[in-house]
């Protein structure tokens, strides 16, 4: 089972987030915050495998817990998504560690498939 | 009696003579009087015309005659310069205000007088031998262009703070809300197994995808780390989804954050024109620079239009070119467009840069 956790500011994506990845044969998640301060304080307690979060997020942005979380928990998977298409983003996600960015609007399968691909 | 009638008649004639010549020259020194008195009056005539036109003159005009000496100067240069006095008086005066002589003829010196107005200070000979000052009051002038540049530049702030707030409220909410909603039609579409469902998120999934490109001709962050030209390649990213071809050449200069967050806007209005009114296959934006003016130009091969309809389409209410050409004279920028029936149209504007504000683009490291 890969264990997941969710982070998203906004409580409808969260909850649809945990709804959709959570109703998926062989995903399970193990926990969800709103910011990058709750993501960072749940991998570490929870050491899943992969961490699907926002990339604007108050308190702690999705960029900096990327690069949290990489630095406390090395093996867990970050999946950044984002309403945005900047370059910059995408490039500071990267170098932050992310494993994946995609964008707000893909498909929950999309985004199961994307949570498996980078597990395997 | 013959010889003395012979001397008579000898010496009266002479006195005639001599009284004839005096009475001639009498009346030559008379005329010559007259036409002096007559010329005289013509000059005086013509130089009361000629300090009355520049008494009118909105210039302050001083004329030095060829000893040096002030000979006449208008209320406007004894306003902005003080008493008229003598050509050296006004040099010295130059070289006070600006530590500058008046360099050559027809050369416009700008100084600040005491007074704190600037002014521009020139000179130029009259055929007459005289020499001509004058003075010009480009205070209002320059207010006007400060004024003009704030005015501007408060214009194109509070665009992209509005475009910002729209931006921030599309993503907070819309593109929000959105994605929760096709995540759950999916999950709804995958128990209950109805495709009707899934088409649905698939729905919500593009309008997500078009609300993603608003938000990037919203606030384009491009624009900030890579000039212009890249930002306006992303915002043609809306006619490349409709099939259109758009070329936007190279252009790395820098333009200051101001101008170029206009030329975007400018730039953006004439795609969306393309978009909606040209039908076209092709477009190109050209961007560069010469000079002390930047330049571009959008081209398409559209279904043009009459250039006179475009007053037309003012007058009824279509207020995107006549906004674009306000803003671009407002900025002291020329704005043409160029167009026929079938043939295409060529959106094309001219603003003036300060040279200084050119930078070459950064190297990208990334």
């Amino acid at each position: 089972v890969i264990r997941v956790v969710i982070a998203d500011d906004h409580p409808a994506v969260r909850m649809s987030f945990e709804a959709y990845l959570g109703a998926q044969d062989g995903i399970e998640v193990v926990g969800s915050g709103h910011n990058g301060a709750e993501a960072v304080a749940l991998a570490r307690s929870h050491e899943p495998d992969v961490v699907v979060m926002d990339v604007r997020m108050p308190v702690v942005d999705g960029i900096e817990a990327t690069r949290q979380i990489k630095r406390l928990v090395p093996a867990t998977r970050v999946i950044l998504v984002s309403a945005y298409e900047e370059t910059e983003l995408q490039d500071s996600g990267r170098q932050a560690g992310a494993d994946r960015y995609v964008f707000k609007g893909i498909t929950g399968r999309g985004l199961a498939d994307c949570v498996r691909a980078v597990t395997s | 009696v013959t010889i003395d009638a012979v001397a008579v008649l000898a010496i009266a004639l002479l006195a005639l003579l001599v009284v004839a010549w005096t009475w001639r020259s009498a009346r030559a020194r008379s005329r010559e009087a007259e036409a002096l008195a007559r010329v005289q009056l013509y000059l005086a005539k013509a130089y009361a015309v000629r300090d009355g036109a520049l008494e009118a003159s909105r210039t302050g005009v001083c004329v030095f005659g060829v000893q040096g000496e002030a000979r006449f100067a208008n209320s406007t240069f004894v306003r902005l310069l003080g008493p008229a006095r003598s050509w050296d008086a006004f040099v010295a005066l130059l070289g006070r205000l600006a530590g500058a002589t008046p360099g050559r003829p027809g050369q416009a010196l700008r100084v600040r007088s005491d007074d704190g107005r600037l002014l521009s200070l020139g000179f130029a000979p009259l055929p007459t031998g005289e020499l001509l000052a004058s003075v010009d009051d480009l205070t209002d002038q320059q207010r006007e262009r400060e004024l003009r540049g704030r005015l501007i530049a408060e214009t194109v702030a509070a665009q992209e703070r509005e475009a910002r707030r729209i931006g921030e409220l599309l993503h907070d909410d819309a593109v929000q809300q959105l994605t929760a909603l096709g995540l759950q039609l999916e999950l709804e579409a995958q128990r209950s197994g109805q495709p009707a469902l899934s088409e649905l998120a698939a729905g919500c999934g593009s309008i997500i995808s078009s609300l993603r490109r608003l938000l990037a001709e919203l606030h384009p962050a491009v624009l900030e780390s890579q000039g212009v030209a890249a930002a306006i390649d992303g915002a043609a990213e809306t006619l490349r989804s409709r099939g259109v071809v758009v070329e936007v050449r190279p252009f790395a200069m820098r333009l200051g954050a101001e101008l170029e967050r206009l030329v975007y806007r400018l730039v953006q209005e004439a795609l969306s024109n393309v978009l909606k009114h040209a039908s076209a296959t092709r477009v190109e934006v050209a961007l560069t620079t010469a000079g002390d003016a930047f330049r571009c130009r959008v081209s398409d091969d559209g279904c043009g239009f009459e250039p006179d309809s475009l007053e037309t389409a003012v007058n009824d209410g279509s207020l995107g070119l006549h906004i674009v050409r306000e803003r671009v004279e407002l900025a002291g920028g020329r704005f043409l467009v160029e167009s026929r029936p079938g043939q295409g149209t060529a959106f094309s504007f001219e603003l003036p840069i300060e040279p200084a504000i050119l930078t070459p683009a950064q190297e990208d490291t990334a």
